[in-house]
């Protein structure tokens, strides 16, 4: 019988799986096990609040708070939940149940992190009416609270050893207010630590494996570090800096490194609704760029075409810029908390390329230097009906000529909108995102007298690009491991004038199954179904690992 | 033909979303339906960095640390000034 080699890419493939398979355990054991216990004069307070009508209303109305992570009814599975460790506690559960109000009041008063303590945001009454209301949640209903510890309720242990009666007792008030002192100086001792203070530096990267289906070009790694520093000297000024550290190497086996600066710039508050600064910044051209570009945020492995290899649209410029938020209060009605977001800038713009005959009509983006005296003049309108969804339009007009050239003006649109939903029928978050990009460069004769050997060249240089990308992730599942799946299907696509001696239309479908290890750890596995209208299209498999710090 | 399919995609695909945000929430969920400055923190938190990112867990960072990042965050996400403060306070109890 004849045996089959086993084929890299299938070596690569269960490689994958295992590194899957046995960071699972290990993410598991990160949860700590259940030793939040409230101290037994604690435990034993009495609630003052009569499960009644108006104390169960005010918790439930308290409640909404604690949605986001305990649940709408309390099985600890809200949206936030999926990220956090440990988890919420199921408060329908007997283990919650069975605790007596006393013991339910101290953790509400004093939290445990990932829970906020609720001592100063909430009143003493509130968080016993949260009690009462929580206890309407019971699964089970309890007993009616022990005898045996209503008893000592009566007469606190605090008390016990004073025979005189009192003086020498340690109140209720000075308790909490002990335990309030005690959490917020471990809190400052966390925040002590030299060097720290107003200074993060974070940052994310990737390493990726593709490898080309048809062709016989090797498959081949690529690596990309991006460090990110934000230095915070007082409370509205921020200095942000952030760079790219990549390796690539193409198919012709050839490798560069690299350096890219993506972020350098100041940034001020003006007030709530107003931020300006200047430097090298992220255009707020879509969405793309500036929200869904480091790789633990972008779900496949690649960026769409017309914000990657063949973009349309800026990532980075230098110049000055002003952006805010403000909300919309009185749409309230119709919607949830209505916002307005809005971004003006006035930078060097792109580049037109216009003597290279293998690039003549495309625009530079990754060029900083201003070829006239005509800066890009652009900005973004958002509207978020909802917090869940945003929409916007940017736009960008600008002067991309080099001297010498005829004037050539440029005008870039965009429409963008994103989507992120919990579906509880569904059983997980769906997120939806699209985005589109018209690029129109004015109509130039390139090589107008034939010196460079290409030219006269002249054609309507409108070209189009987007996608629409669509996830799945079973987030409300019970088993760990479906939790941290995420499916996603993207359509990207790239529209480039026949004519146009760069660039080539292109269209793709792309699938890809991610595994979140932590909410900012991923492994992506993707394949991407690859069409381009001349050249012969190849489908691309890529597996990823992505992180951010 | 793509803008055209994009004029359709675009509107009906906002409207849908947004029809959910609004009438889609379940009963219970009907009192977390509010004005911003109504909303609480960990609310804010939830609502603002999920529609890009999943939750870092409030351990990711201390408490000045929180704030940097918030305000970076700030400038990423087009926050208000009230949410910005409203978010980092709730991380920084909860770190």
């Amino acid at each position: 019988m004849k045996h089959r080699p086993i084929s890299f890419r299938s070596g690569l493939f269960f490689l994958f799986i295992c590194g899957v398979w046995t960071m699972v355990p290990s993410v598991r054991s990160q949860q700590t096990p259940s030793d939040w216990v409230a101290p037994p004069a604690e435990a034993q307070r009495k609630n003052p609040a009569a499960p009644i009508g108006q104390s169960i209303t005010h918790g439930q109305a308290l409640f909404s708070s604690c949605v986001i992570c305990h649940g709408p009814a309390g099985h600890g599975d809200g949206q936030a939940a999926v990220a956090l460790n440990p988890r919420p506690k199921d408060l329908t559960s007997p283990a919650t149940q069975l605790q007596t109000d006393g013991a339910l009041f101290w953790k509400i008063t004093q939290g445990r992190a990932p829970m906020p303590p609720w001592g100063e945001a909430l009143s003493e009454k509130d968080r016993w009416d949260l009690v009462n209301y929580i206890r309407t949640l019971a699964s089970i209903r309890a007993p009616a609270e022990p005898v045996a510890t209503t008893a000592p309720a009566a007469a606190p242990p605090a008390n016990a050893g004073s025979a005189n009666g009192g003086s020498a007792t340690i109140s209720r008030e000075e308790l909490d207010d002990i335990y309030r002192r005690m959490h917020l100086l471990e809190n400052q001792v966390h925040d002590a630590i030299p060097g720290t203070e107003h200074l993060v530096i974070a940052g994310d990267g990737a390493v990726t494996f593709s490898n080309l289906q048809k062709s016989s070009a090797p498959s081949t790694f690529n690596a990309i570090i991006s460090p990110l520093f934000l230095w915070e000297p007082t409370d509205r000024l921020l200095f942000t800096a952030a760079f790219d550290l990549a390796i690539a190497t193409d198919t012709t086996g050839a490798s560069s490194s690299s350096v890219n600066i993506n972020i350098a710039e100041a940034s001020y508050i003006v007030n709530d609704r107003l931020m300006v600064g200047g430097g090298l910044f992220v255009v707020p051209f879509g969405q793309y760029h500036n929200h869904f570009d480091p790789p633990w945020i972008e779900k496949l492995p690649d960026a769409p075409l017309a914000f990657g290899d063949s973009a349309l649209g800026p990532g980075s410029e230098v110049g000055i810029f002003a952006h805010g938020a403000a909300p919309l209060n009185f749409l309230n009605a119709p919607f949830n908390s209505p916002k307005v977001v809005y971004d003006a800038y006035l930078a060097n713009g792109p580049q037109l390329i216009t003597n290279d005959p293998t690039a003549a009509g495309s625009l530079n983006f990754s060029d900083f230097t201003d070829l006239n005296n005509g800066k890009a003049v652009g900005g973004r309108l958002g509207f978020l009906p909802v917090p869940s969804l945003e929409t916007g339009y940017s736009f960008q007009y600008s002067q991309a000529s080099p001297p010498g050239f005829q004037n050539t003006y440029v005008l870039l649109q965009a429409a963008d909108l994103n989507w992120v939903q919990e579906v509880r029928p569904l059983g997980g978050v769906i997120t939806a995102r699209v985005e589109w990009i018209w690029s129109n460069v004015e109509e130039a004769t390139y090589d107008p007298h034939g010196k460079l050997g290409f030219g006269p060249l002249r054609f309507g240089n409108y070209r189009q690009g987007g996608y629409a990308e669509l996830a799945y992730r079973p987030t409300l599942s019970e088993n760990s491991f479906v939790r941290n799946l995420e499916f996603i299907y993207r359509f990207d696509f790239v529209r480039v004038p026949v004519q146009a001696p760069s660039g080539e239309t292109e269209y793709r479908h792309e699938l890809g199954i991610d595994y979140w290890l932590t909410p900012s750890v991923v492994l992506k596995a993707a394949y991407a179904i690859d069409h381009k209208k001349v050249a012969s299209a190849e489908n691309t498999f890529f597996l990823q690992f992505g992180f951010g710090l | 033909m793509f803008m055209k399919r994009l004029m359709i995609l675009l509107p009906g695909l906002a409207v849908a979303a947004g029809c959910s945000g609004i009438s889609a929430s379940p009963k219970a969920e009907t009192s977390q339906k509010a004005a911003i400055a109504e909303k609480p923190g960990a609310q804010l938190w939830a609502e603002n960095c999920s529609r890009c990112h999943n939750f870092r867990p409030p351990q990711s960072f201390n408490g000045s640390q929180w704030h940097a990042v918030v305000h970076h965050m700030r400038l990423r996400a087009n926050l208000t000034g009230e949410e910005t403060r409203k978010i980092t306070e709730f991380l920084q109890a909860s770190h």
